[in-house]
C-alpha cells in the first residue's frame, strides 16, 4: 500500500459534483505570540492506493509527536470498498501546541514505518503590545 | 422519509431534455440539488426500491424518463460501492445510457472515509529539563471559551 498524499490542514471539503478533494488553508507552520494555543479543528488528509493483492481493509494509526514523545494516538479503520484507491479525512478536534519546536503527525500501519509524515513547526512571537489608554484633561466650558 | 412526490423535478426533466451525451447529463444531475437531497434523505435500500420501480415501464413522460439517471445518481453521492455496482447491473431497458453512466460511476468512484476525533485528553509535555517526564492533564473547556485559540 502506498500513501499518495497526506497533509494536515485547516479544513477540506469533497465537491459533489466532481467528487474531487479541496484542502484548505494547510498547516505547516504556526506562529504564536501565546503558548500553549488550541486548534479547535485539524483536518488530517489522506489518500491510498493499493495493489491488487493487498487487502481491502486497513487498521492505520496515526501519531502525534513533539521531539520523539508520542502526544496522542488515533486508530483508524481505512476501506477500500474493492478500489484500489481510498481517501479519508480525519478531523481533530482540540489539539493544543505547548511548547515551540517541530510537532510530527505520522500514519502508520502496525509496526511499520511511517507512510506518510507532516510536520508543524511552532514558532512563538513576542507578545502583542497592549494598547495605552491616556486620559486628557476635559476641556473646559466656553 | 420524502417520498420521491415531494421533490421537484424541473431541473432533472430540463437536463434531460438538453443532454446531448450521458456526461453532460451525469454532470447536470450531480449539481442538481434535488439528486443530493434524495441521496441524504432517502437509504440506499429506498433508493434501490425506487429505481427498481422506475425502470418497470416504459416511460411516458419526460420524468419518467430521467427518474432511473437520477436515482444511479444520488446512490453514487451516498459514497457506497455496494449498491451502486447493484444499481449499475440492474436490466434498465428503457434508459440507453444507463448501463454508459452507471459504468462510469464505478470507474470513476474513490471510497472516501470521514472521521472526526475529539482529543479526550491532552498531554503536554514538560519545559525541557534533564528529568523531565510527559504529564497527562485533562484539559476542560467551557462552552464559548476560545481563549488561545486560533
Amino acid at each position: 500500500m502506498r500513501c499518495d498524499l497526506f497533509a494536515v490542514a485547516e479544513s477540506s471539503s469533497i465537491d459533489i459534483t466532481t467528487n474531487r478533494l479541496s484542502i484548505f488553508h494547510v498547516w505547516d507552520d504556526l506562529t504564536t505570540p501565546i503558548l500553549p494555543v488550541v486548534l479547535p479543528s485539524l483536518a488530517v488528509v489522506a489518500m491510498f492506493t493499493r495493489e491488487q493483492n493487498e487487502p481491502d481493509n486497513v487498521e492505520l494509526q496515526i501519531d502525534v509527536s513533539f521531539t520523539g514523545k508520542t502526544l496522542a494516538q488515533f486508530p483508524l479503520a481505512v476501506s477500500f470498498q474493492s478500489m484500489l484507491k481510498t481517501r479519508f479525512v480525519a478531523t481533530i478536534q482540540g489539539i493544543v501546541f505547548s511548547e515551540q519546536g517541530t510537532y510530527e503527525l505520522a500514519i502508520h500501519r502496525g509496526d511499520e514505518s511511517a507512510l506518510g509524515v507532516w510536520r508543524i513547526q511552532v514558532r512563538l512571537t513576542p507578545p502583542e503590545p497592549h494598547m495605552q489608554l491616556v486620559e486628557t484633561a476635559a476641556s473646559p466650558p466656553p | 422519509m420524502s417520498s420521491q412526490h415531494d421533490y421537484d423535478y424541473q431541473n432533472a426533466e430540463a437536463a434531460f431534455v438538453l443532454a446531448n451525451t450521458p456526461l453532460f447529463l451525469l454532470r447536470k444531475l450531480r449539481s442538481d440539488p434535488v439528486v443530493r437531497a434524495i441521496a441524504v434523505d432517502l437509504s440506499d435500500d429506498e433508493i434501490m426500491s425506487s429505481l427498481r420501480a422506475a425502470v418497470q415501464q416504459k416511460p411516458t413522460d419526460i420524468r419518467e424518463a430521467v427518474l432511473p439517471y437520477l436515482y444511479l445518481v444520488a446512490l453514487s453521492i451516498k459514497g457506497k460501492i455496494a449498491p451502486l455496482r447493484e444499481a449499475a447491473a440492474i436490466d434498465v431497458p428503457y434508459a440507453e445510457w444507463f448501463k454508459y453512466i452507471g459504468n462510469y460511476l464505478l470507474k470513476s468512484f474513490i471510497p472516501t472515509a470521514t472521521v472526526s476525533v475529539l482529543m479526550p485528553k491532552i498531554i503536554l509535555p514538560q519545559p525541557s529539563t534533564p528529568s523531565s517526564s510527559t504529564t497527562v492533564k485533562n484539559l476542560k473547556y467551557s462552552k464559548g471559551d476560545s481563549s488561545n485559540a486560533l
